[in-house]
């Protein structure tokens, strides 16, 4: 059996390069608004995952076994949350705050796993815009109160352009595994 | 317009912001600052790795550079480092005069500030938040609070630190604001940043004030945040409409905020009575 831990590790880590890469000074600053939020495709795309890993680190995180009563998705989401605190410092965000969209996003993966893996790639990507835009509402909400950040049409913005760029990154993740598609 | 929130620390170095109450509760709990400084130190690299491309370019345009344009580079170094050991000397004797004349008056003198020179090592992505990370922290004498300058100007200030690194706000960030005078009249006023990146504004600047285009706005000193007679920026446009007590004033920052490159980190200066005969003393040991 395949291990694709490491490999999503690296495709996490590649993730959160992109997501403090910066475009180069003389670059307009509305084009940064059109940034696909690759961090929660990521996540999107490795919670997706999770129960066709075996062997590696993360399968010895995530291994669903036959007496799984919920320790996967308990794992799943303490990981999650960690990576959330990450994020937070990383974006200097409050602390928590990615923590929780991430957690909940993970939470609404694992919870409709099997029915989300009958999906076709356009459900998927309206999916991904929903998920996305609606993270993106709690982020400007919490940054409005906090910094009093105006509101602006941001979020839909974000999740369009991550909803657009989705099939590129399946298709490159499926690369980076090896051509092992979800099971 | 803007609410003129502004993150203050407290004598704990804990993080209050004026205008929100989630700040509030976070730095309420000191503990949670810690974890985020250790955070914080993992995430480094990650900027590291994605300011790699920047770093290199900047690398290989300069072994790319040929001997003549080096030797015209000296040249003018030269010539600057002369015109401003110059002024060093005028500053010198200014500042002895200066430590004579708060004397005399009993008045409190001010210590020099204690500068570190930090290195930009990440630029967060975000269109609309104005920071930049530096490559000193806690280990380099740090802190959250300290005045962050560049050649030109006043840059911002340190909001997050970890051992090594310190997250930086920009002046320009919208939830940024600066207690500053007017250069030519002395009048004080509040700078506030709009979110950007070349442009500030003159908050709730009565009609009345005496403000001019090309006047050059520097820091007031007051609040103990930033040292006094940093250039924050010169006066870009003023306007006075009929329905508003106030000015619309902008201004445009002197320090080059979009560049990557080197900084200096201020700490505030102390200030104490007993320390003016030395000052003295040790400037006019200075000037001989």
């Amino acid at each position: 059996m395949v291990s694709h831990g490491p490999f999503m590790a690296v495709l996490i880590i590649l993730s959160l390069v992109l997501s403090v890469f910066h475009l180069p000074q003389p670059a307009p600053d509305w084009l940064g608004y059109w940034r696909p939020q690759w961090m929660l495709l990521a996540l999107i795309l490795w919670v997706q995952r999770i129960p066709t890993y075996r062997g590696g680190l993360f399968a010895l995180l995530f291994t669903k076994s036959a007496s799984d009563d919920g320790t996967t998705a308990r794992r799943v989401l303490v990981v999650v949350w960690l990576l959330g605190f990450y994020l937070d410092t990383l974006l200097g965000d409050p602390f928590g705050l990615n923590g929780a969209i991430c957690a909940a996003i993970a939470f609404y993966l694992l919870r409709f796993q099997e029915r989300l893996q009958m999906q076709t790639l356009l459900q998927q990507m309206i999916m991904v815009f929903m998920m996305i835009f609606l993270a993106e509402l709690v982020r400007a909400y919490v940054r409005n109160t906090v910094t009093g950040q105006p509101w602006s049409l941001q979020p839909l913005a974000l999740a369009g352009s991550s909803m657009l760029f989705w099939p590129l990154y399946v298709l490159a993740a499926e690369k980076l595994l090896g051509g092992q598609r979800r099971a | 317009m803007l609410s003129g929130a502004a993150i203050w620390l407290d004598s704990n170095g804990r993080r209050v912001v004026q205008s929100g109450s989630v700040d509030q509760l976070e730095g309420a709990a000191k503990v949670l600052w810690q974890v985020r400084s250790v955070v914080l130190s993992l995430a480094t690299p990650i900027y590291v790795i994605a300011e790699a491309p920047y770093t290199l370019y900047e690398f290989a345009a300069d072994i790319s550079t040929d001997r003549q344009s080096l030797l015209q580079q000296r040249e003018q170094l030269s010539a600057k480092l002369l015109r401003l050991e110059e002024g060093q000397q005028r500053v010198l004797f200014l500042q002895a005069e200066n430590a004579r004349l708060r004397q005399l008056l009993g008045s409190k003198a001010q210590l020099p500030s204690q500068a570190t020179i930090a290195e930009i090592i990440g630029v967060p992505p975000d269109p609309d938040r104005a920071a930049v990370i530096l490559d000193k922290g806690q280990d380099d004498g740090v802190q959250p609070g300290h005045a962050v300058v560049d050649a030109q100007g006043l840059f911002g200030q340190v909001v997050d630190v970890s051992s090594s690194t310190s997250w930086v706000i920009l002046i320009t960030d919208r939830k940024h604001a600066i207690p500053a005078r007017n250069n030519r009249t002395g009048v004080r006023m509040i700078v506030g940043g709009i979110g950007v990146s070349d442009r500030l504004v003159l908050e709730d600047l009565p009609a009345s004030t005496d403000v001019q285009d090309g006047d050059l706005i520097e820091t007031s000193g007051l609040g103990g945040r930033f040292p006094p007679g940093y250039p924050v920026g010169t006066v870009a446009s003023v306007e006075a409409t009929q329905d508003s007590p106030y000015l619309q004033a902008s201004l445009t920052p002197t320090a080059a905020l979009l560049k990557v490159g080197h900084v200096l980190v201020i700490a505030p200066a102390e200030v104490t009575q007993d320390i003016a005969g030395n000052l003295v003393s040790e400037t006019v040991e200075a000037l001989d």
